[in-house]
């Protein structure tokens, strides 16, 4: 499904993931994207009309506020490059697994890290 | 920015084959789009012109992501590609993307007849017809992705659309999706620039709050620009601001054009039976509320303030959309009035009583609201001017001949006052050329002089006539309602030099006066500035040289 991604969103998207593991460390579980990006069917980088990167980030332990700012913030320089917003969602296994958001994101959810 | 097509039509309709059809040769031609990672696959297809004008196509997603991302990015799509299959006709989903496009005000566009190859001559006539039918206005063209046929004719009917200028001059505003904060920068908002331009220097306000902020930079995916114009997904740096002072939702817009609401005057469109309660999408903004309509017009009453714009549109749903709306007046007063709405799409500017000129320009046309007197910053009907200067020179006429003017705070709205072709004197207005005149009162007043010669002190019975002789030089007020002979005041004040000390009782003898006149004169000294009170005793002030 990702194919659909260009070259710049696809390296700011591996870049953030970079950005993750290095901030995150152990806490990092997982990485997936859903939403439009994963169904194939958003709008272009760049465009007026807003289609995010939504990203789900499965962590070990809930991330403080402050952290999660920061690690939002860091999505700025990668906008400016690639024109694509990414927007992450920190979710230990136990929130999302209680999300009302779960099913609708499972749905066509595609796992980008780990990549076994 | 090149103009934007979007391509409509139910999901089988071969919209993607059409699209690959219609761009394949031309990505061919342009290898460093290819190169650029831009494929058609993301349904972004750069299209060249017959006339070399570049169109970019947008294969629109599903229905529901389509409602909601196009109400998001309404500045996004110029025109639209609505696709039929010739077999099928239009369905369901056909009408409904042609409806959601009529309620973003998305009028122009071209139909294009799919599969034409696939079915018989009598069977593609039907299908035109009805295309014909369905989209009055447009044109109309029979195509085959497979054949080819038709393409060419496509090409020529989409250069042949209406392209609508952006207003590069109107007033700026961008509703913030993003808010960043970077080490070095500060603050920084993402957005859609809905209308106007961003440069660095510039002093937006962000609303619903009022504050005003200046931008210290701009940029547009990928680089500094001097200057973002309407259309453009912008980042502006807002280093005065903290990050928890913005939030998504809130407008940057040009100072004093835009006004913050709770509600907005709309003409309905409807495509269902229209709720109580509705969510009104605005750009990226859904917020939920009420509505109280008479008609086709309607309030809508809303639970948090947006920042709207004449000629906006709205769209309305529930679980689908059930209509939309154009915006009339994007502040209006409290309730539902229907002549005041359709005096204002008439473009009136409903001024009675002054208003603020800031509050009309954020609901009416700058043209409009500057065809009206203005001073001060406020805005008058015509004929409530009239009325005031009526009432003003009225006021003034039966004015005292002694002083004819009147304090301008007493005449209602001083803000006016410069229209009101009076003229102005210190703090009071005058009828142009007025002058004091004694008139009838000549008379009494050589009658009070008269007195004065020949008594210490006289109770005044004209108060106005005295304030009017005293200025002419003609006597002294003294104590409440008294006075003295301009000639006894200077007499006096020549003594006060050879007194020593000043009280009352030296001062009664040399002017050989009586003790209560002593008393007054020498508090009317104390009142010019003359003597200055210590105790029971008196001193000459240093005297100006």
């Amino acid at each position: 499904m990702l194919e659909l991604l260009n070259d710049a969103e696809r390296r700011t998207l591996d870049a953030y993931v970079e950005i993750l593991r290095d901030r995150l460390g152990e806490r990092l579980l997982e990485v997936r994207v859903f939403g439009s990006v994963a169904r194939g069917e958003s709008w272009p980088a760049g465009m007026p009309i807003r289609s995010d990167l939504d990203l789900l980030v499965l962590v070990a332990e809930p991330v403080a506020e402050a952290e999660e700012q920061e690690l939002v913030d860091a999505t700025f320089p990668l906008f400016l490059e690639s024109g694509r917003q990414i927007s992450p969602q920190f979710r230990t296994r136990e929130q999302h697994a209680v999300s009302p958001s779960r099913e609708a994101i499972d749905a066509d959810a595609v796992e980008v890290w780990p990549c076994l | 920015m090149p103009l934007t097509v979007g391509t409509a039509g139910h999901i089988d309709h071969g919209k993607t084959w059409l699209v690959r059809a219609l761009t394949g040769k031309d990505t061919d031609r342009l290898p460093e789009e290819q190169t650029r990672g831009i494929s058609i696959d993301l349904g972004y297809a750069p299209l060249e012109l017959p006339d070399g004008r570049r169109l970019s196509l947008v294969d629109v997603p599903g229905h529901e992501r389509f409602v909601r991302t196009m109400i998001a990015g309404a500045t996004g799509i110029d025109v639209f590609l609505l696709v039929i299959d010739a077999q099928e006709g239009a369905r369901p989903q056909t009408l409904e993307h042609l409806a959601v496009l009529g309620l973003l005000g998305v009028e122009h566009g071209v139909v294009a007849v799919t599969k034409a190859d696939a079915v018989d001559e009598e069977t593609l006539e039907l299908a035109l017809e009805e295309a014909h039918e369905l989209v009055p206005g447009a044109e109309v063209v029979a195509v085959s992705a497979k054949t080819g046929a038709g393409l060419d004719e496509l090409r020529a009917a989409l250069a042949r659309l209406p392209v609508e200028e952006r207003d590069a001059g109107a007033a700026t505003r961008l509703y913030v999706d993003r808010v960043f904060s970077l080490a070095g920068a500060g603050t920084i908002a993402t957005g859609t620039l809905w209308s106007g331009s961003i440069s660095a220097g510039d002093t937006l306000r962000v609303e619903p709050s009022g504050r005003e902020v200046r931008v210290r930079s701009v940029q547009v995916h990928d680089a500094a620009v001097e200057r973002a114009e309407a259309g453009q997904r912008v980042a502006v740096n807002l280093p005065q601001l903290e990050r928890r002072e913005l939030a998504r939702g809130d407008a940057l817009v040009t100072p004093g054009r835009f006004a913050p609401s709770y509600r907005l005057d709309v003409r309905l469109t409807e495509l269902a039976e229209l709720p109580a309660a509705v969510t009104v999408h605005l750009g990226t903004l859904a917020v939920p509320a009420r509505v109280a309509r008479d008609g086709e017009l309607a309030q809508l009453r809303l639970e948090r303030q947006v920042v709207a714009a004449r000629g906006d549109r709205v769209v309305l749903r529930t679980d689908t959309t059930v209509g939309g709306g154009t915006v009339v007046d994007p502040a209006p007063p409290r309730g539902l009035d229907r002549a005041r709405i359709e005096a204002a799409e008439r473009g009136e500017v409903p001024v009675h009583a002054p208003v603020r000129r800031e509050e009309l320009l954020a609901r009416f046309d700058a043209a409009a609201v500057d065809a009206l007197p203005s001073a001060n910053g406020f805005v008058f009907s015509q004929a409530w001017l009239d009325e005031l200067r009526e009432r003003v020179h009225a006021r003034l006429a039966q004015a005292s001949p002694l002083d004819p003017g009147v304090p301008i705070a007493e005449l209602g709205d001083p803000w006016a006052i410069e229209l009101l072709d009076v003229e102005r004197r210190g703090g009071k207005a005058y009828l142009p050329g007025a002058t004091a005149e004694l008139g009838a009162r000549a008379e009494a007043a050589d009658m009070l002089e008269a007195r004065l010669a020949g008594e210490e002190i006289v109770k005044l019975d004209d108060p106005e006539l005295a304030a009017y002789l005293e200025q002419a030089g003609r006597l002294r007020r003294v104590g409440d309602g008294f006075a003295v002979s301009a000639a006894a005041y200077e007499r006096g004040r020549e003594l006060l030099s050879g007194l020593d000390p000043i009280t009352i009782a030296s001062f009664r003898d040399a002017m050989g006066v009586g003790r209560r006149t002593a008393q007054l004169m020498l508090e009317r000294y104390d009142a010019d500035g003359l003597t200055l009170r210590r105790g029971d005793v008196r001193v000459l002030r240093r005297q100006r040289s």
